[in-house]
């Protein structure tokens, strides 16, 4: 199970990330969740929106003269209380799979958070999770967000 | 379809030569030329006068650096018979090529030029596995320019059935290779490429009978190679000459295709630093530079090429003792000069090529900030080589640095670029923005 993220990449300098940002508003991509990841060279904006949205995303990206990308990861609602978080890492920890990057959506799903995880080894991670009951969360239910 | 790797030798007396034998024939046929030069060609002898240069100087391949150089531009000056040495009846057969603006250069060939030159390309040919059985289809073009005859007269002296179609008319090219079981093909490489993509799409690669291919008048690359012979199922092999030295067949590639042998009986290959113009050991890039041992219509003496390349004296599996000189990897005319360090834009981009399976756009900046030559490469980073990793971007920026540090010899600042972020220029691409004023 996974959900696509798109990531792009930015050179780092003033307005590069609201030039991307109004690319995507004016052709009416929700955003559902972003994070930028920088270096003192360059930047790297990932986000999630839905799925359907996905390639004429790319397509949109490409055209305006980005490097972007399409990626599997994964998502999963983590009740909202403390500990939460903590829990689904311990989990991952055991079974031998380590996290590249973390973060979490805007949108909370019935008082729960949702977070968008890069693992060294999806399938393994997705496995140990759902043996643990912890939710992982599909594309289709991001669809419907 | 591709052929056992046999190799085939069209002259082992010449080419399987041991280097010392060959070393005092080309040291005999020198001392030959350099007279012949000295007493027929008045430009040549006043330049060996302003030295302080006498033919009996020249004993041996070692005095070779005593001598002047020659270039294109005197070709140019001395056009059309100025720098004959042999009397214009003797003079058979005129070829060179247009040039871009102005004069054209010109070459006069006796019978004995003719003949060497023909010799060379029978040489290449069967290196590339020619003979008798063979249907040669020769596409380079007829005329002035030294690649349709050339490639005719060497693939008759093997004794094979030769096609003239000269370049151009890819319809008619097909239908005769497809008729005709055509095996070896002589043209460009860019040419090639395009009548194997057309054979392709007009799903007629079935009907093929090709083997292999000599391709050279232009420089190709080793990615080049792989498509062409993927898209024609054949052994390409490489074939390099200039009209100034006999035309094309003063270098081939035998099927082991790894650098071309130089028909060392008949030229002497030098690399030299093309600023301070010494001569480089073997391996060092550098300019090519030719000196004709054997042409008797119009010699030249240490020609230079403008060509970057290496050259190797390493064994070759084929047989052939001959040193090998590597692809054209550039023209001394791009050359910079960073730290006192020669650097070629094609060796950074060689660096580039095969990064993630592509070759990106980039470009050279070069700067000097507290007298100090500091170089930056632009790259532009292509779908290929994103990742939404920052740790796998970064790897891949030192990657190339590391590349770039042990292939030129200087550290440079990489920087990843968005796509078509770069400038392109019309026609020649300009990559080299050098901000170091040093005019
Ligand atoms: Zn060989």
């Amino acid at each position: 199970m996974y959900i696509s993220q798109i990531s792009v990449y930015l050179e780092n300098e003033k307005g590069s990330l609201s030039r991307l940002t109004s690319l995507l508003g004016s052709h009416q991509m929700d955003i559902l969740a972003m994070t930028i990841a920088d270096t003192a060279a360059f930047g790297i904006a990932r986000f999630i929106i839905r799925e359907e949205s996905i390639d004429p995303c790319l397509a949109i990206l490409q055209q305006a003269g980005y490097s972007a990308r399409k990626n599997k990861v994964t998502c999963v609602r983590v009740e909202n209380e403390p500990g939460g978080l903590n829990r689904v890492l311990e989990i991952l920890d055991r079974a031998g799979v380590s996290i590249e990057y973390l973060y979490s959506f805007n949108y909370t799903s019935a008082g729960n958070a949702l977070l968008i995880l890069r693992l060294s080894d999806r399938e393994a991670g997705v496995a140990a999770l759902q043996k643990a009951k912890v939710t992982v969360v599909s594309k289709e239910e991001i669809g419907a967000l | 379809m591709k052929q056992p790797k046999v190799h085939k030798i069209y002259n082992p007396e010449a080419e399987c030569m041991d280097r010392e034998t060959r070393r005092s024939l080309q040291n005999k046929r020198l001392q030959e030329t350099v007279k012949l030069e000295y007493e027929r060609v008045p430009l040549y002898r006043a330049r060996m006068d302003a030295r302080g240069v006498k033919p009996e100087d020249i004993k041996t391949v070692d005095d070779l650096y005593k001598l002047p150089f020659m270039e294109k531009t005197d070709l140019r000056d001395e056009f059309p018979f100025g720098l004959l040495a042999a009397p214009k009846r003797d003079i058979i057969r005129i070829q060179g090529s247009s040039g871009t603006t102005g004069k054209p250069i010109v070459s006069g060939y006796t019978q004995n030029d003719v003949d060497v030159w023909t010799e060379m390309v029978a040489r290449a040919i069967t290196a590339a596995g020619g003979g008798p059985d063979d249907i040669v289809q020769v596409c380079y073009g007829y005329g002035l320019f030294t690649g349709g005859l050339g490639a005719h007269q060497g693939a008759d002296r093997v004794g094979a059935m030769v096609v003239p179609m000269s370049s151009g008319n890819t319809q008619r090219q097909i239908m005769m290779m497809t008729e005709l079981g055509s095996t070896m093909l002589c043209c460009t490489p860019s040419y090639a490429t395009y009548l194997g993509e057309t054979v392709n799409d007009m799903g007629l690669k079935d009907k093929l009978k090709l083997k292999s291919g000599c391709f050279g008048a232009e420089p190709w690359t080793e990615e080049m190679r792989q498509k062409l012979e993927s898209l024609l199922d054949i052994d390409a092999c490489d074939i390099y000459g200039l009209t100034e030295i006999g035309g094309p067949g003063v270098a081939f590639e035998c099927l082991e295709k790894h650098g071309m042998h130089v028909n060392e009986d008949h030229v002497l290959a030098e690399i030299i630093d093309p600023v301070t113009e010494k001569p480089l050991p073997y391996g060092t890039p550098g300019e090519l530079v030719f000196t004709t041992l054997t042409k008797t219509g119009m010699p030249m003496l240490r020609y230079r090429t403008h060509d970057i390349c290496t050259l190797t004296d390493e064994p070759c599996a084929c047989g052939r003792t001959t040193i090998r000189m590597s692809r054209i990897t550039g023209r001394t005319d791009d050359m910079l000069i960073i730290r006192g360090v020669n650097v070629f834009p094609s060796q950074i981009e060689a660096c580039l090529v095969d990064l993630e399976g592509v070759a990106p756009f980039y470009m050279l900046i070069v700067d000097r900030i507290n007298s100090t030559d500091k170089l930056e490469v632009q790259v532009e980073m292509t779908e290929e080589m994103f990742s939404d990793k920052i740790g796998e971007i970064e790897a891949l920026r030192s990657k190339i640095a590391d590349r770039i540090k042990s292939v030129v010899g200087i550290s440079a600042k990489v920087q990843l670029v968005p796509p078509k972020s770069l400038p392109r220029s019309e026609g020649k691409a300009k990559r080299i923005i050098d901000n170091r004023n040093l005019h």
